[in-house]
């Protein structure tokens, strides 16, 4: 309990101020974060799994994960389990020009609102640290991805995937006639070799297997994920063992879905979509932990698969290297008992599930 | 003792031989809500839990030193729940009752034979068999939507093959649902249905009456009858007299003909009628009602016809039941809800978890249970703690309080003697844990 409270004592102060965009990194909570050893009762590792591991973070990066590590900064025994910070890997931003067929290609990252202190505070107390922001799928060729993380003023990368969308009931393009998936196809085949994709992939947005067939001869070997806003019961066996983003968990044969396709090897990045509700992430995660009694695959669909279905390498990830984006929970983050206490982003402790002690 | 890991229980159970009677040897047991022992011993004999405690179960001795038995012990990693009671469930179909006007009042019994693996479609099949691997250990069919006065719902657990198997509790089931003046026509439909059992019960009393009448109608009808022979006899000898009858034969055919006494008819007695015999029922409070109604109107029309008609009730649905909560408190009314879904968090006092609190606190009996949603209970529980509810409170809507409406507690929700045998083994902190392994344990 003394160490934990060690760890809020921290000297930087708890970023709760609204930000403003393109201001630049000043103020107290932008200074450099220091160093250390964190030693909790648990680590969850890329595969999923909890091992007993110290980590050494330096700086806003992991430095080295490892049994029993040994360093000259201050060690802090943690009560609980760390974990990567969620990851939503797919979070739609909110533009009127999303729905303009005359600008398609937007970037996500033009239309962040960074001043929605509402939704960072709601980030983070779902255990969110990191928001990868796509861009309505209302044109055919929707535009660029971008990553930030949740309290940072600033974008990690703003050109992330490019977002198709072959879901022709989302797409407003009038020019295709209603719900035209040939016409969307056409569109599609003709801005691929404009598009620079420059080593990232595609997001595809699909609801049908007609939909998935034909992306797959237009684009080739192009690397691109699957986004399935809707079931995926009709069309997933389609999918193999790729990872497909995932919004949503309804219907009444959606757990039998998840277990079939589970046991094919297809893999889940777990986002919210439209919904912009954090809070949905964990109890999706949950879901598909129950369906497929596979804990360790779900805890991968919310951090690092769904870091690897934004592009990231170094997000939502426990290991050296990777970014400092850490959450503590009091257990295991799919048990609902377990309370989240706090969250780093960074580096930097940014939210506390327990009230801030003032120091006079 | 044999050492199991997880996949364990019923099967290896089988495949040990120990078909009749074993122990459960476990690292804990939850035997009712705030009530855990560790270790735990829970023997099982033919499905039913016949013994529970913290230490090994003794050498049962038999006669004379002979036939003395120690049951076998399977040695499991995890801690023993028992199965969850969902109050309320649309497992039995979407085909039941499907025409109410063709038969306004079935009886859910009657489609249990539609339950046997022979019927059972393949996606009704894995519905059960997939409802009962969720940890669910008894569960109520409901009528599935249609119909104001939908029929005799009945509780039922699962048997060896995972089909469904009745348990002794019905309901009538009334729905008081739909735009106002549905309401009104189901109100009118039930109050005539209760009227015409009321006066079929009257109905005996004046049969008793009849009856009486009908004895001595009867007594002079033999009277009668007699005498009406004996003129006939006369009338027969006087026409073997011949001339003497001739002369008169005029005058006799202006006299009246000798009339044949008519046999009074036997009244009828009052017809028995099923449906009208769960009527009766319900008015004498061997049955309960469940009455399905989710409005603040609704609600308190269904309080004020509990009251005139003096019936047991069971609140169902009930989204804005919480506006009422004192009201229900203080008419002992419990409530069932649908744990389906959480509500908009935008709307905080519309929440699942804030309507359960509110009728909690007022002191309602609240069961959760899947409704019409299908929903995972366990994981809907778990949602509920996530979002700051109590896990035993959450534990106790699930398993304790949903037997006690179904008034099948002495089967259902606890672990103890007597107890069905339809567990839970865990390995996380409790049953809602997603992190660690969980199965349903199925006696055979």
């Amino acid at each position: 309990m003394l160490h934990l409270a060690l760890l809020f004592a921290t000297p930087f102060a708890i970023q709760t101020t609204p930000m403003e965009p393109g201001v630049a990194k000043t103020g107290p909570a932008e200074t450099t974060p220091a160093s250390w050893l964190l030693r909790p009762d648990g680590v969850i590792l890329p595969d999923g799994t909890v091992q007993n591991m110290d980590v050494l973070v330096v700086g806003d990066r992991i430095q080295a994960v490892g049994p029993d590590l040994e360093s000259d900064v201050p060690v802090l025994r943690l009560s609980g389990i760390l974990s990567p910070g969620f990851v939503d890997a797919f979070a739609r931003i909110s533009s009127a020009e999303n729905y303009r067929r005359t600008t398609p290609q937007l970037q996500a990252s033009d239309g962040i609102h960074w001043d929605d202190v509402d939704y960072q505070e709601a980030c983070w107390k779902a255990g969110v640290t990191g928001v990868h922001w796509i861009p309505q799928p209302s044109n055919v060729v929707s535009g660029w991805g971008t990553f930030s993380a949740v309290g940072e003023s600033h974008v990690r990368q703003s050109q992330t995937q490019a977002v198709v969308s072959l879901h022709p009931t989302q797409v407003v393009d009038d020019r295709l006639g209603p719900g035209s998936l040939p016409g969307a196809l056409e569109i599609l085949r003709a801005a691929l070799p404009t598009m620079n994709l420059k080593g990232t992939s595609l997001l595809a947005y699909v609801d049908s297997a007609e939909a998935v067939r034909s992306f797959r001869t237009v684009v080739g070997n192009t690397p691109h994920h699957f986004v399935v806003p809707g079931s995926l019961a009709s069309f997933g066996g389609l999918l193999g063992d790729q990872l497909v983003g995932l919004a949503s968990f309804e219907g009444a044969r959606q757990n039998e879905t998840m277990i079939r396709l589970h046991k094919r090897g297809l893999r889940f990045a777990l986002g919210t979509d439209g919904s912009r509700n954090p809070a949905g992430m964990r109890h999706l995660a949950m879901r598909l932990s129950r369906a497929t009694k596979d804990p360790a695959a779900a805890m991968r669909s919310l951090t690092s698969a769904a870091a690897e279905f934004a592009g990231l390498k170094d997000v939502g990830r426990v290991e050296s290297g990777a970014m400092a984006d850490l959450t503590l929970w009091s257990g295991h983050p799919l048990d609902p008992s377990s309370k989240l206490k706090a969250v780093m982003v960074g580096g930097k402790t940014m939210y506390r599930a327990t009230p801030v002690e003032t120091q006079p | 003792m044999l050492a199991v890991s997880l996949p364990c229980l019923a099967q290896e159970a089988r495949d040990a031989g120990y078909t009749r009677s074993y122990t459960i040897h476990a690292d804990g047991a939850w035997l009712a809500p705030g009530k855990v022992i560790s270790p735990a011993f829970v023997t099982l004999r033919d499905g039913v839990i016949s013994q529970v405690s913290a230490a090994p179960p003794k050498e049962q001795k038999g006669m004379f030193g002979f036939g003395g038995s120690k049951p076998k012990v399977l040695r499991v990693k995890g801690i023993l729940a028992p199965g969850v009671v969902d109050a309320w469930s649309a497992l039995a179909g979407s085909g039941v009752n499907g025409d109410r006007h063709a038969v306004p009042q079935r009886r859910m019994i009657d489609e249990l034979v539609l339950h046997s693996a022979d019927y059972l479609d393949q996606s009704q099949m894995a519905r059960v068999v997939e409802t009962r691997n969720q940890g669910v250990a008894a569960t109520y069919l409901s009528f599935p939507k249609g119909g104001m006065q939908r029929g005799i719902g009945i509780a039922a657990s699962f048997n060896a093959a995972d089909l469904l198997h009745p348990e002794e509790s019905t309901f009538l089931e009334i729905a008081l649902v739909g735009p106002p003046i549905e309401v009104e026509m189901a109100l009118a439909e039930f109050r005539a249905l209760f009227e015409n059992a009321q006066e079929w019960r009257e109905s005996w009393d004046t049969y008793d009456e009849k009856l009486e009448k009908h004895e001595k109608d009867l007594e002079k009808y033999e009277k009668d009858f007699d005498e009406y022979l004996k003129k006939k006899k006369e009338a027969a000898a006087a026409e073997e007299k011949g001339q003497a009858a001739k002369d008169k034969k005029d005058e006799k055919d202006e006299k009246d003909e000798l009339k044949m006494p008519k046999r009074p008819k036997e009244p009828s007695a009052p017809r028995p009628e099923t449906a009208r015999d769960d009527i009766l029922a319900v008015m004498d409070g061997k049955m309960g009602v469940r009455l399905e109604a989710f409005t603040v109107s609704a609600i308190r029309t269904a309080l004020e016809l509990q009251q005139e008609m003096g019936f047991s009730m069971v609140l169902v649905g009930a989204t804005q039941a919480h506006r009422l909560a004192e009201e229900l408190a203080a008419a002992d009314v419990p409530v069932i809800l649908s744990a389906g879904r959480m509500g908009n968090p935008d709307f905080p006092s519309e929440t699942l978890l804030s309507r359960w609190s509110t009728l909690k606190e007022a002191g309602v009996k609240v069961a959760l249970a899947s409704g019409r949603s299908g929903a995972d209970l366990l994981l809907a529980g778990g949602q509920l703690i996530s979002a700051g509810a109590n896990q035993t409170d959450v534990w106790h809507a699930l398993t304790t309080i949903p037997a006690q409406i179904l008034g099948i507690d002495q089967k259902f929700g606890s672990i103890g003697n007597g107890q069905s045998g339809s567990m839970i083994l865990f390995e996380g902190s409790s049953p809602f844990d997603l992190s660690a392994p969980f199965r349903a344990h199925k006696p055979r």
